[in-house]
């Protein structure tokens, strides 16, 4: 059974994006391959380096831990991106572009969503 | 069918506790399963066993309490967020070297991997309550 982690929240915007990394590595953990989906002002999570005033634990850190976790299913919605004027490029992890079309079909591919 | 339950929304966040404890007690009282109830998140404060709420009022931790005695649930709480959300059993707060500990009677305090496992058994996953 395969859970697709839906991410849609900025990154220190309260503790949702870290709570939602931290339920992901527990998947990852015990193999249960989990997919990473980053939407909406989710996308700002891949930013790689922001200056956090709260001095929580940087995500951009614990994003970078994924191909070691073996999280290999990362995928990104093409017009989060465009809208927050980022591109690929911007990116530091390997990365799938998905075009909000797409989406309805990539859902279907996994029994459990959680979004954060 | 199987299912497994994940709280995410604080007691006091309103309606969405309530439709989430409707929905326990649909699910329990029809032909499908539901072993464990995960709460992460704001929702690991309803495992706060001093909320006051005035009489005329729900407890929503006490109503947890009846359906998990009534029925075969577990409650199992995300200890990581309960502990930084200052939800505490006797263990932890003797670990931590707490003057006081607050998990309510029948929740207990568990790992993340909980929440992970149960995926590998169940049909469906609801999650109430998130962002």
């Amino acid at each position: 059974m395969a859970t697709l982690f839906v991410m849609r929240q900025p990154p220190y915007q309260g503790r949702i994006a870290r709570e939602g990394l931290d339920a992901l590595l527990t998947f990852a953990t015990f193999e249960l391959k989990p997919a990473l989906l980053f939407l909406d002002a989710g996308v700002l999570q891949l930013l790689p380096y922001i200056d956090d005033p709260t001095l929580q634990k940087q995500i951009a850190k614990m994003l970078s831990a994924l191909p070691i976790y073996g999280v290999e299913q990362i995928y990104i919605e093409r017009e989060s991106l465009t809208n927050y004027s980022l591109q690929s490029k911007h990116i530091n992890l390997p990365t799938t572009l998905v075009e909000r079309q797409q989406l309805p079909e990539l859902m279907t591919n996994y029994d459990f969503h959680l979004s954060f | 069918m199987k299912y497994t339950l994940v709280i995410r929304c604080a007691p006091t966040d309103g309606g969405l506790a309530h439709t989430a404890l409707q929905f326990t007690e649909a699910v329990l009282q029809s032909a499908h399963k539901l072993d464990m109830v995960f709460f992460y998140q704001r929702g690991v404060l309803t495992a706060n066993g001093l909320g006051i709420v005035p009489q005329d009022e729900v407890n929503i931790t006490h109503k947890w309490q009846q359906i998990a005695s009534r029925y075969t649930l577990q409650l199992n709480v995300c200890i990581t967020a309960a502990l930084f959300q200052g939800v505490v059993n006797p263990q932890e707060a003797q670990r931590y070297q707490l003057s006081q500990h607050n998990l309510a009677d029948g929740f207990n305090l568990v790992g993340l991997g909980q929440l992970a496992s149960a995926t590998t058994e169940c049909d469906r996953l609801i999650s109430f309550g998130s962002n």
